[in-house]
C-alpha cells in the first residue's frame, strides 16, 4: 500500500508481540529464551481521513491489538503508527499527543466506572485542562446532546443505565475531546440489536458531521457492510484481504474471507457453511501460509512460504491463487 | 398431537429488593417432536426465564404464578420437587448454557463428564457398558460432534479446551444422554462465527439423528433463520409472534418482528440510515397495554387500553391489534 | 451484675471499656488499611518488579504468628496501649495488602482503565478515582468482619497482661482478673467474656449484611 498524501492514520509494517508463559527470577537468572506471539505481525495500512476503515476478522486475529497500537495503549515493537505525519506514542510516554485519538470498547459495562456519575465519566478525557466546573458542564451537555441523550442523565450514576444509554455516553466521552480519529471496538456486539441499529446511524451521523476518521473493529460481516469505506479482513495477526467492501463482501477473493462470510447466518434461512478445523494457535505457527491447515484451495507452495499482498482486480490479496505465473 | 413440552399461561415474577419484576406473563407454547424451536428476543423479553423455566432451574426469588403449567411428555411437572425433577430430568431434558463454564465441571477430565452423560441414560435404558466399551464408546460420540483428537481431548479438563471445543462437548454429552428435549440457552453467542456455524449444523445433525426437540434461545435472528422450524418472538415477556420460520422471517406481521429485521444491517451507509425501532425497552411499558406501544411505528389509541390478545393469521399466531381487535381478559 | 472483688461495679466498667476497645480496633484497621493499601495496591496495578517486591515483604509478615509477634514488640517496646495497637497493625496490614492487591489485579483489566490512561491520567490519579474507588465495597465488608477480630485479639492481649494497665477497664483483663474469684463469682469473668463474644458476633453480622447489600447495589 502507498503512501497517501492524504491519508490522516498512516500503519506502517506494525508488529506487536506478547511473551507467553511464566517469567518469575528463576526463569530470568537462566536466561532462558522467552517465547512470543505475534498478535500483530507486519500489518500495514492506511485510512483516509473523514472514512472508516472496518477491521473485519475473529477472536484472536489481532484486531483488537491493532486497535490499541493505533490510539496508543500498546507500544509498538517495531513498525511505525502516525497521524498525520506525527508518531503515535505510547500513552504514558512524555509527549503523546493526548484527545486527539479516542477509543470506544465493547463492554459499556467495564468501559464506564459504575460508581462515578455521568458527568464525571465523560468529562475525564478535559479533567486536566483546568476547566472550572460551569465550563465543563457546558461542554458534557453539549456531547450529551450530540449522542442524543439529555442533560439531566449528567448527575445519574453510570451504573443505573441501559446497555444503549452507556454505549452513547462512552461515545460522548470519546467525543469530547475533539479528536480526529476514533478506533471503535465491536462498539454494538454488546447490546441489543434494536439499539445497534440506533448506535450505527448515531455513527454515522457524528462522522459526518465532525469529520471523524474511524477505525471500526468488527466481526459482524453485516456491520462491516453499512458502516465501511474500505474493509481489511485479518487473520492471525496478518491482513488477508483489503479492498471496497463492494468488491471484498460480495466477491470475496481470499478463502479465509469466503469461509467467514458464508458461515454467517442469513435470515433466508439457508444453513450456513463451515471452515473446517479449529483455528491454530499464535503459538504454533505453520511456516508457511497460516490458512493453509483450513483451506479448501490448498496448494504444496502454500506450505512453503507465506505469501504476501499482492494487488488484484482493485483489491490487495495475500493468497498464492492470485499470483500470476 | 400433543407435544414434546407444553407450556400454557406461564408466568414468572423475580422479587426483587425494590420491587416484582413480571419477567414472563402468560406464555403458552407447544414444542413438537423432532422440532426446532427459536425463542427470539432482546434484554427483557423473558427468553432466558422461559428456558430456565421450563427446565426447572429458575433462581430462589423466582415464583411461578399459579394457572401456568408445564407438561414434559404429558406429565405435569411445575411444581415437583427436587427429587421428583431429577428423575424427569433422567428422562429427556438437557440443557446447554452459554457460559459453558456454568455447565461443565472444571475438576472433571472430559472423558469422565462424558460417562457420566452415558450412565444417566443407561440408568434410564437399564443398559451398562462395561469400561473398556465405555472408553470407545466416548471417543465415538466426541468424533462423531466432529472434535478431532478425541483420544486426546478425553483426557483433558475443560479450562484446556476453547469455547468452540467446549460446546461441542456439551453437545456430545447431549448425544450421550440422548434426551428427548435439548433447551440451549444462547449457545452460540459467546463463539467465533465460524464456530458458530459448526455448532449449528452439528445441532442439526444431533436433531436429525436423535429424533431430538430443541428449544433454541437467541437473540440472533440470522441464527434463528438458519437453525429454526418455528420462531416466537418475546417482548415485554409475551409471545408477540409465532409461526414457521419462513413465515415469520419472509412475512413477518408484528411491528416488532419487522423493526427487529429491518435492525439488521443490509446496505451500506451511503444508502442512507438504517431503519431502527425508536427509543429503547423499558420496564414501565410492562404493565396494562401493549408493551411495544411506546416504540411503535403503527401505534394506535387502543393499544394503550389494553394487553392486545393472539390471534391466528394463516399459520401464525400474532399479538397486535393492527391483525385483529381483540384483547386479553 | 453486681460489684468485682474491688467494689467496682462490674455493668460500668464493661459499658466504659466499650470505647477503649472501639477505638483500638478501629485504629488499627484503619492502620492496616493504610499500610496494606499502601504495599498492596501499587502491587497490584503496577505488577512485575513492584508486585513481586511488596508481596515477598507481604509474605514477611505474614509468616509471624500474630500473638507472638505483638508479644515481641510489647517485650521490647515497653507496655501501654500505643505499643499495643503498633503491634496490632505490624501483624494486620498483611491480609489486606493481599486483599487489595486481588482487587486491583481485577479493576486493572476493565477497560475504564483504559479510557483514563487515553485521558491522560497519572497513575496516582488511576488509582485513587478509580483502582480505590471500585475496591471500597470490599474493603468495607471485609474491615467490619475484622473490627470484631481486634476486639477478640486486643482482648486476648489484654487478658496475657500486655494491655492497658490497671485500673483502666478492658474486657480482657475484666476477665483475667475475674479468673481469681473462679467458679464461685463466675460472672466476674463470663459476663465481659459473653460481651467480647456478642460484639466480634455481631461486627460479623454487619459485615455480611454489607456485604450482601452492595453486592445488590451494582
Amino acid at each position: 500500500m502507498s503512501s497517501n498524501n492524504q491519508a490522516s492514520l498512516q500503519i506502517e509494517n506494525a508488529v506487536k508481540k506478547f511473551s507467553i508463559g511464566e517469567q518469575g527470577i528463576l526463569t530470568r537468572l537462566r536466561r532462558e529464551k522467552k517465547r512470543y506471539i505475534s498478535a500483530v505481525d507486519d500489518v500495514t495500512l492506511s485510512v483516509t481521513k473523514g472514512e472508516t476503515l472496518v477491521v473485519l476478522g475473529e477472536s484472536g486475529c489481532g484486531k483488537t491489538t491493532l486497535g490499541r497500537l493505533i490510539v496508543g495503549l500498546e507500544r509498538l515493537n517495531s513498525g511505525r503508527i502516525s497521524y498525520e505525519g506525527s508518531d503515535v506514542k505510547y500513552v504514558r510516554d512524555r509527549g503523546a499527543v493526548r484527545g486527539r485519538l479516542q477509543m470506544v470498547f465493547q463492554d459499556p459495562s467495564s468501559s464506564l466506572n459504575p460508581y462515578l456519575s455521568v458527568l464525571a465519566c465523560i468529562a475525564e478525557p478535559i479533567s486536566k485542562m483546568g476547566l472550572r466546573k460551569p465550563e465543563l458542564t457546558a461542554k458534557v451537555s453539549e456531547a450529551l446532546k450530540l449522542v442524543g441523550m439529555e442533560s439531566l442523565f449528567m448527575a445519574r450514576r453510570t451504573s443505573d443505565l441501559s446497555g444503549g444509554q452507556k454505549q452513547r455516553t462512552a461515545i460522548a466521552r470519546a467525543l469530547i475531546s475533539d479528536p480526529a480519529v476514533i478506533v471503535l471496538d465491536e462498539p454494538t456486539s454488546s447490546i441489543d440489536v434494536s439499539i445497534q441499529a440506533q448506535i450505527l446511524n448515531l455513527l454515522v451521523e457524528l462522522q459526518h458531521l465532525r469529520n471523524l476518521t474511524y477505525v471500526l473493529i468488527t466481526h459482524d460481516p453485516n456491520v462491516a457492510r453499512f458502516m465501511a469505506d474500505k474493509i481489511a479482513v485479518m487473520y492471525l495477526g496478518k491482513i488477508v484481504e483489503y479492498g471496497m467492501p463492494g468488491d471484498v463482501l460480495k466477491h470475496p477473493k481470499h478463502p479465509y474471507t469466503q469461509g467467514l462470510l458464508a458461515s454467517a447466518p442469513k435470515l433466508d434461512g439457508s444453513s450456513p457453511e463451515t471452515i473446517r478445523g479449529e483455528p491454530p494457535s499464535l503459538i504454533d505457527l505453520p511456516k508457511g501460509c497460516r490458512f493453509e491447515p483450513r483451506c479448501p484451495h490448498a496448494m504444496p507452495k502454500c506450505r512453503e512460504r507465506e505469501p504476501s499482498l499482492i494487488s488484484k482486480d482493485n483489491e490487495l490479496v495475500a493468497c498464492y491463487l492470485y499470483e500470476a505465473n | 398431537m400433543t407435544g414434546i413440552l407444553e407450556v400454557e399461561n406461564l408466568s414468572v415474577d423475580y422479587a426483587t429488593s425494590s420491587s416484582t419484576v413480571h419477567a414472563l406473563r402468560n406464555v403458552s407454547l407447544t414444542v413438537n417432536e423432532g422440532e426446532i424451536l427459536s425463542i427470539v428476543g432482546e434484554s427483557g423479553s423473558g427468553k432466558s426465564t422461559f428456558a430456565l423455566a421450563v427446565s426447572k432451574l429458575l433462581p430462589p426469588n423466582a415464583k411461578i404464578l399459579k394457572g401456568g403449567r408445564i407438561s414434559f411428555r404429558g406429565n405435569d411437572f411445575t411444581r415437583l420437587n427436587k427429587s421428583q425433577v431429577r428423575e424427569v430430568r433422567g428422562t429427556g431434558i438437557f440443557m446447554i448454557f452459554q457460559n459453558v463454564f456454568l455447565s461443565l465441571n472444571p475438576l472433571m477430565k472430559i472423558k469422565r463428564q462424558v460417562i457420566e452423560a452415558i450412565n444417566v441414560r443407561s440408568k434410564r435404558t437399564s443398559t451398562s457398558l462395561k469400561k473398556r466399551e465405555m472408553e470407545s464408546e466416548v471417543a465415538s460420540i466426541l468424533k462423531s460432534v466432529r472434535i478431532g483428537d478425541a483420544e486426546d481431548i478425553m483426557e483433558r479438563y475443560p479450562h484446556q479446551l476453547s469455547g468452540g471445543q467446549n460446546q461441542r462437548v456439551m453437545l456430545a454429552m447431549a448425544l450421550a444422554e440422548k434426551p428427548s428435549l435439548l433447551i440451549a440457552d444462547e449457545p452460540t453467542t459467546a463463539l467465533d462465527v465460524t464456530t458458530q456455524a459448526q455448532v449449528i449444523l452439528l445441532l442439526k445433525e444431533i436433531r436429525d439423528k436423535a429424533k431430538m426437540s430443541i428449544v433454541y434461545v437467541t437473540h440472533d435472528l440470522g441464527v434463528a433463520a438458519s437453525i429454526s422450524d418455528r420462531i416466537a418472538v418475546l417482548y415485554g415477556g409475551m409471545v408477540q409472534e409465532l409461526g414457521p420460520a419462513r413465515q415469520v422471517l419472509s412475512d413477518p406481521k408484528h411491528p416488532y418482528t419487522l423493526g427487529l429485521i429491518k435492525s439488521i444491517p443490509s446496505k451500506a451507509k451511503s444508502e442512507g440510515s438504517l431503519d431502527a425501532i425508536k427509543g429503547a425497552f423499558s420496564w414501565d411499558d410492562v404493565g396494562d397495554a401493549c408493551a411495544f406501544a411506546a416504540r411503535c411505528p403503527l401505534v394506535r389509541e387502543n393499544c394503550r387500553k389494553a394487553i392486545p390478545a393472539l390471534n391466528q393469521l394463516d399459520k401464525t399466531l400474532i399479538r397486535c391489534i393492527n391483525y385483529g381487535e381483540s384483547y386479553e381478559q | 451484675m453486681g460489684t468485682d472483688d474491688l467494689g467496682r461495679d462490674i455493668w460500668s466498667r464493661i459499658l466504659f471499656a466499650a470505647p477503649t476497645d472501639a477505638t483500638v480496633s478501629l485504629l488499627v484497621i484503619a492502620g492496616g488499611i493504610l499500610i496494606g493499601g499502601l504495599v498492596g495496591y501499587p502491587a497490584g496495578y503496577f505488577g512485575k518488579s513492584v508486585d513481586e517486591v511488596n508481596m515477598r515483604v507481604t509474605d514477611l509478615f505474614l509468616a509471624f504468628p500474630a500473638l507472638i509477634l505483638a508479644l515481641a514488640i510489647e517485650a521490647t517496646l515497653g507496655r501501654d496501649v500505643v505499643y499495643a495497637i503498633i503491634a496490632l497493625v505490624a501483624v494486620w496490614w498483611p491480609s489486606y495488602a493481599r486483599l487489595v492487591r486481588g482487587e486491583a489485579l481485577k479493576i486493572k483489566s476493565m477497560k475504564f482503565i483504559d479510557a483514563a490512561l487515553l485521558s491522560g491520567l497519572s497513575n496516582f490519579a488511576i488509582i485513587s478515582k478509580h483502582v480505590i474507588t471500585n475496591s471500597l465495597n470490599t474493603l468495607i465488608s471485609y474491615a467490619t468482619i475484622d473490627l470484631g477480630n481486634t476486639i477478640l485479639v486486643y482482648s486476648i492481649l489484654s487478658f496475657l497482661g500486655l494491655g492497658v494497665p490497671a485500673p483502666i477497664p478492658e474486657w480482657g483483663t475484666m476477665v483475667a482478673s475475674g479468673l481469681n474469684e473462679f467458679p464461685q463469682w463466675w460472672w466476674y469473668s463470663i459476663c465481659p467474656g459473653v460481651v467480647i463474644a456478642m460484639v466480634v458476633i455481631g461486627s460479623a453480622l454487619l459485615g455480611d449484611g454489607l456485604r450482601d447489600m452492595f453486592a445488590g447495589e451494582l
